[in-house]
């Protein structure tokens, strides 16, 4: 009867903390803050590890994320405001942050982007937190953008694809983050 | 009164050329579209592999394609594919696919997007990607008519389908990629010729 109990009593210890694991797995909580890129693994040797630098923060049920536009030389800071969808872990683009992403897109939304809108969205499911954007040019041309951050011991690791039609899958940028605190 | 009114016809003459001379572009736009997919239009058979690249297994398909046009500018696609067993169609086993695809120009761009066949009681509603709404379209490259799917998934990856049918000297090449979260899934390389 004592094991019983014992085993009870384990049980329903972990239980809890089970249950809140399996909420944190799509849960922003551990990305938030300021991440400095420490080192790229690979790409064309153009970046230097400050193009990786990212920070997340808290935003009215979703998440602010701010980071550099990968897909260009210039590698623009970019930021977005993203809000929960009914999809467990997915999140859309906030309509606001239409003014922080004027400088990347032609019309930043979580639109069509066969009527010329950019399609931004972002989904957590712990350890990865993906960010993507895709968008359709006039001729048909598709460019589809994919961020993911996952968490490792030490930080995150990035890898970013980009896909156009002039090149194909470009080969991948990898590289590694560091905590920046602050 | 009369260089006055004179002087008034000039630029509305101008206009009318003018006017003239845009609605001729867009008629010549117009057609060299039109005549951009007619050179697909056709009847087309062959034979294609599917390789299922986590597995590697390998499969024979028949092809059966036709391209026609599709209302005014648009674009109709059948295609019907047969899944050999050992390379036969008249075993046991064997399946049968058939799909349609209907395409109509979209508006201001330059390529085409796909349409439902019309159906005057259904309640038209906004395409809605995030949602998991499919976008697809299909546009013209030279040689190459692309068709593109692509979907948000109900756990935030993304898949995309890439249907390549690429005009040879005697029919269509086809190329197929199935890619879920950047990873290809499945490939497709198949050759078709025009049939008479």
């Amino acid at each position: 009867m004592k094991r019983l109990q014992a085993f009870l009593l384990i049980t329903l210890a972990g239980w809890p903390s089970s249950l809140a694991w399996a909420a944190d797995a799509r849960s922003i909580d551990s990305f938030l803050g300021r991440w400095s890129g420490d080192k790229i693994q690979s790409g064309d040797n153009k970046l230097a590890p400050a193009a990786l630098d990212l920070q997340i923060d808290k935003d009215a049920g979703g998440f602010a994320i701010s980071w550099h536009d990968l897909g260009k030389d210039g590698g623009d800071r970019v930021e977005a405001r993203f809000q929960p969808t009914d999809r467990p872990g997915v999140y859309e683009v906030a309509p606001e942050s239409g003014s922080f992403l004027a400088r990347m897109f032609a019309s930043p939304a979580s639109g069509n982007p066969l009527k010329g809108e950019t399609l931004l969205w972002a989904r957590i499911d712990d350890p990865v937190l993906a960010v993507y954007s895709m968008s359709v040019d006039p001729t048909g041309g598709i460019d589809l953008q994919h961020y993911t951050w996952t968490r490792t011991e030490n930080g995150l690791h990035l890898t970013f694809s980009h896909r156009t039609d002039d090149d194909g899958d470009e080969s991948p940028i990898e590289g590694d983050l560091v905590a920046a605190g602050g | 009164m009369t260089a006055g009114y004179a002087a008034g016809a000039r630029p509305i003459l101008t206009r009318l050329v003018l006017t003239a001379a845009l609605l001729a572009l867009l008629g010549h736009w117009q057609s060299a579209w039109a005549n951009d997919l007619s050179r697909f239009l056709g009847t087309y058979v062959g034979q294609a592999t599917v390789e299922d690249l986590a597995t590697g297994e390998q499969q024979k398909r028949d092809l059966d394609i036709v391209v026609a046009p599709y209302r005014k500018h648009g674009l109709r696609v059948d295609w019907i594919t047969v899944g050999l067993v050992d390379g036969r169609r008249d075993v046991p086993g064997v399946k049968r696919w058939s799909q349609t695809a209907l395409f109509e120009p979209a508006a201001d761009n330059d390529f085409l997007v796909e349409v439902g066949e019309i159906d005057l009681f259904s309640e038209r509603r906004e395409t809605e990607p995030i949602e998991g709404d499919p976008v697809r379209w299909t546009r013209v490259d030279g040689n190459l008519l692309e068709t593109n799917s692509f979907m948000v998934l109900e756990d935030g990856r993304y898949e995309l389908q890439v249907y390549q049918r690429i005009l040879t000297d005697i029919g269509m090449d086809i190329r197929f990629e199935r890619i879920v979260d950047g990873e290809t899934l499945r490939r497709v390389t198949g050759s078709t010729a025009r049939a008479e």
